[in-house]
């Protein structure tokens, strides 16, 4: 593969940065999630905000703002049920639809029963605002400042109240808890300007409503079909229906916050890896997590260092399956990399087919490590976001078809779901089976090793799904109050 | 080799009986998933693959009222008549009081003979049927899972010595020959052979299938194209703009198990259309006979079983599959490896996305392509699958690691080839 160029050609100056940057520089951040009481004064609010919120043309802020909504967060603005119903089914139902989340396997501890945040007992949820800072210090007084704009309005009303808020942070060495350099391989969005590995720039349409995706058509995008607000601020239908796009310029994020239960996978991996006389072995602990994970904890990949860690720290992501590793031998066809993203080698299919499939169940992710508890009874863990366009096709493929389920490879997998995100099936008789049956299949030589008794190491403790607007349609949400103006021609 | 057939009847509701029946029908259940008893077990009814029950809603069309009926279809191993008579045996009590709501029938209490007379009656014929693995016996599939794990199993427990493929190979024969479980005679008693591509067939339904295309290119598809097409009035909906709580309603008994399963009503377009879909289901039918036997239909592996049924005197026809993985997936993927062949068939319906020139568009145009199909989708309200939680690829799998470790001898080459089935 090569690295191409990618020549800017969407309206980055409309879309809010955090769908083209993971601002790794801004090591720190901060979610507040929030009610909004009012829908008035939360539009004033956010007016206020409009101007701090960074577009993706900025790259080097002290600081970063980015605001999404759910499904009862923009009627909650003033946006018309009908208006509100334009937007994608998983959208409007959320992910804590007894559908979606079959689909998703919260089930058992992970149900949202159990919710920190957005949950089926807790406080709804009507928007997300994240932001990013640089240091400890400057997170906070950002935070602050934020959290002032939030809670004070000229009416003296306190109509934006803030039900759940965590904060996050990225390592130095870019490392997510279990101790393996995340965030590496991400798609690069078509005309965003960014290079990338040929088979990693994507249709923008795949993570930005209003342009061709993969399918070389226009993804689903809510449209206003109910004249209210300031209709001159957002732009036509791309598919010419004539009626205005809120969408366009915007994605989806699903939001988890996903809890890690590192001392069990490490001690998972070490009773597995015993040697004859009991004693630990600390480096074969470490490869096979590797080979869970898919890359060495430095960033690695697999394929290309197939027995041994190079210990260098790695962002290489310039690399495919079929040629090197058609059977799983380098990087097991079940780890987490190779399943979440199968690159050329999807089932049997030849690599031109297979990137083809699976350049159409992308997602960008942005991950932030997270530290809550008292001392001794710390809780770990990832507050993860996946960006795309369609949130079925995208985000709940991947959890489901991907991760949860026995598709993507060319040895057909048997019981052995993700060993990290997957969720074993609780229908499947053979899966329920004391932990016998929860496997993870290691392709080898002569044959296959199957590490059995897996467990699950992650555990879901919050969720939401949200739409990201663009700039424009921020501003349009703000006008929501006026008086209908006929358009302009 | 024993042949798996469908077999399937369409039965008249009397008037005001829709809900009635649907309701029978519900009590028994969702039997494919295990966490659920019901009626139709594997006990019960040992030679049926996959079998469903529903009822076809009633609609008018062009002014005419077609009746609600009960179809049901399945898939076996014996013959037809004997499925019934296993039918009536199992579940006669049921059948009796189901048949209660029906047209035509009249019988004080539960008879199998006239519950067989009655089912025979009502036959109806599937002229079109892909089975994903075909010429395997429910039993065989289950035995052949069973030696998959068994043998995982073996040669996970192989020690630091045991490292080239022979040596895990005899480990295996070893394992094989001295087990003495009950699977062992009956697996070696079953024919262990998978079907293969018949290439003399294979190769005079290609000629057949270049002709046909050529004809329908010329002449048929242009002839659709200009004057069906311009005319047809596709619903136009893209699935997200379904009704939400539709939507979740036909997804609520999804993705429980692994496998999952799709019944839809179609009315049929009249005319050249209709034509063209009694001669594509027919070139279906011969090609899924004698070119996809070997677990894919049109590069899709995931497909358990897939049939085409003509109802109501041809006036609607039903799609019924049991597939891996969720409908998105499923259709989506079709429409990734072979959109055109969709395009082929249900450019038949009504409603269907405009296509053109009979195989392109259509499809393709996803978003529209899955809300049609959603919004086609009846209500299963009974499905049985006998292995609900095994995927077509791992069934197949399975045959071929049976088939590999029969094999009187075999190659260095062939040892590597099934140890990494394994
Ligand atoms: C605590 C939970 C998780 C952990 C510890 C984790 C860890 C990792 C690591 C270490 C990598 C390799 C770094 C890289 O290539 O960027 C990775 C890649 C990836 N993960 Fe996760 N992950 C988690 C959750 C998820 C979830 C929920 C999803 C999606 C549903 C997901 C999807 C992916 C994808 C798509 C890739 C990139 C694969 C590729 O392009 O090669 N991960 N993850």
């Amino acid at each position: 593969m090569t690295m191409v160029s990618n020549p800017q050609s969407i309206e980055l100056d409309d879309i809010q940065g955090i769908l083209v940057r993971g601002y790794g520089q801004l090591r720190y951040c901060h979610f507040f999630f929030v009610q909004v009481i009012d829908p008035e004064i939360g539009r004033d609010i956010l007016h206020e905000l409009i101007p701090k919120i960074t577009p993706a043309t900025v790259y080097d802020s002290k600081t970063s703002l980015n605001i999404a909504f759910t499904y009862t967060g923009l009627q909650a603005m003033g946006l018309s049920k009908e208006n509100a119903d334009n937007f994608p089914i998983p959208f409007q139902v959320g992910m804590t639809d007894n559908v979606r989340q079959r689909m998703l396997g919260d089930w058992g501890e992970s149900d949202p029963e159990n919710w920190f945040v957005g949950g089926k007992n807790g406080d709804e949820i009507h928007a997300m605002v994240v932001m990013y800072a640089n240091t400890e210090a400057e997170i906070e007084n950002f935070r602050e400042e934020i959290r002032k704009h939030l809670s004070t309005h000229k009416s003296g009303k306190n109509a934006i109240k803030i039900v759940y808020e965590i904060g996050g942070y990225r390592r130095e060495d870019g490392k997510e808890n279990f101790g393996f350099h995340d965030s590496i391989s991400n798609p690069v969005i078509k005309g965003s300007g960014r290079t990338g590995p040929d088979n990693d720039i994507i249709a923008s349409g795949e993570f930005v409503l209003g342009y061709l995706n993969e399918h070389e058509q226009y993804p689903y995008s809510p449209l206003i079909t109910d004249s209210q607000g300031n209709l001159n601020l957002l732009p036509p239908d791309a598919n010419d229906s004539g009626h205005k796009d809120l969408g366009r310029n915007g994605t989806f994020i699903a939001f988890r916050q996903i809890q890690q239960h590192v001392d069990k996978f490490w001690a998972f991996m070490e009773s597995k890896t015993n040697k004859p006389n009991g004693e630990t072995d600390p480096h074969a602990a470490v490869k096979l997590a590797s080979k869970i994970i898919g890359r060495w904890p430095g960033g690695a990949p697999l394929v290309k260092h197939p027995d041994q860690d190079p210990g260098v720290q790695s962002t290489d992501n310039d690399f495919g399956y079929a040629k090197e590793d058609p059977f799983g031998m380098k990087c097991p066809l079940g780890s987490h990399l190779r399943r979440n993203n199968p690159r050329d080698s999807f089932r049997d299919q030849n690599p031109k087919q297979s990137l083809k499939v699976t350049k159409r169940h992308r997602l960008i992710r942005r991950g932030r490590l997270y530290q809550t508890g008292t001392k001794g009874n710390e809780e770990y863990g990832l507050l993860f976001m996946g960006l795309n366009a369609d949130i079925a096709q995208q985000f709940e493929f991947i959890q489901h078809v991907w991760a949860n389920n026995l598709q993507p490879n060319k040895k057909t997998l048997y019981n052995d779901p993700d060993p990290v995100i997957g969720v074993p099936d609780p229908a499947d008789p053979i899966q329920q089976q004391g932990d016998h049956n929860f496997r993870f299949a290691m392709q080898g030589d002569p044959a296959c090793h199957y590490i059995e008794g897996l467990q699950r190491f992650v555990t879901i403790r919050g969720g939401a799904y949200l739409f990201l607007p663009s700039l424009s349609a921020l501003r349009y949400l703000t006008t929501l109050g006026e008086a209908q103006l006929p358009p302009h021609s | 080799m024993p042949r798996q057939k469908a077999v399937a009847f369409q039965i008249y509701l009397t008037q005001g009986n829709e809900e009635n029946a649907a309701a029978k029908l519900r009590e028994l259940g969702n039997p494919a998933n295990v966490m659920q008893p019901s009626l139709l077990t594997r006990d019960a009814l040992p030679t049926v693959h996959f079998a469903r029950f529903l009822v076809a809603p009633s609609i008018t069309l062009d002014g005419k009222n077609i009746e609600a009926s009960i179809l049901y279809s399945a898939n076996i191993d014996v013959a037809v008549q004997e499925h019934w008579n296993n039918l009536a045996t199992a579940i006669g009590g049921f059948l009796h009081e189901l048949f209660l709501l029906c047209e035509g029938y009249e019988a004080e209490k539960a008879d199998d003979s006239l519950l067989i007379q009655f089912m025979s009656a009502h036959f109806i014929k599937t002229p079109a049927f892909y089975i994903g693995a075909p010429d395997r016996t429910v039993d065989r599939i289950h035995m052949e899972d069973y030696l998959h794990r068994k043998v995982a199993e073996v040669i996970n427990e192989r020690d630091n010595s045991e490292n080239s493929s022979i040596a895990v190979l005899n480990k295996i024969q070893t394992w094989l020959s001295s087990d003495e479980n009950k699977y062992k005679n009956r697996l070696s008693e079953e024919s262990s052979k998978t079907p293969r591509i018949k290439w003399i067939p294979a190769f005079l339904t290609f000629l057949f299938t270049l002709v046909l295309l050529v004809v329908n290119g010329l002449i048929i598809y242009p002839l659709i194209h200009f004057f069906y097409e311009r005319r047809s009035k596709p619903l136009g909906l893209d699935i997200n703009q379904l009704n939400a709580e539709d939507l979740e309603k036909k997804m609520a008994p999804e993705n429980i198990v692994y496998q999952n399963q799709l019944s839809q009503v179609f009315v049929t377009k009249t005319g050249l259309r209709k034509f063209v879909l009694w001669v594509n289901l027919r070139v279906t039918q011969i090609l899924a006979r004698v070119i996809f036997v070997k677990g894919k239909l049109l590069g899709t592996p995931t497909i358990h079983f897939a049939r085409w049924v003509m109802i109501d005197g041809g006036k609607r026809f039903v799609f019924f599959s049991n597939f891996d993985g969720s409908y998105d997936e499923y259709l989506g993927d079709f429409v990734d490896n072979s959109g055109w062949g969709l395009n082929a068939i249900y450019g038949a319906s009504r409603g269907y996305p405009t296509t053109k020139f009979v195989m392109g568009g259509g499809a393709y145009k996803i978003g529209e392509f899955l809300g049609w199909g959603r919004y086609n989708q009846v209500e299963t309200q009974a499905w049985y699958s006998a292995y609900p939680n095994l995927g077509l690829s791992q069934i197949i799998n399975n045959s071929l690691i049976r088939e590999g470790l029969y094999k009187k001898s075999l190659s260095e080459k062939q040892i590597d080839k099934l140890l990494r089935r394994i």
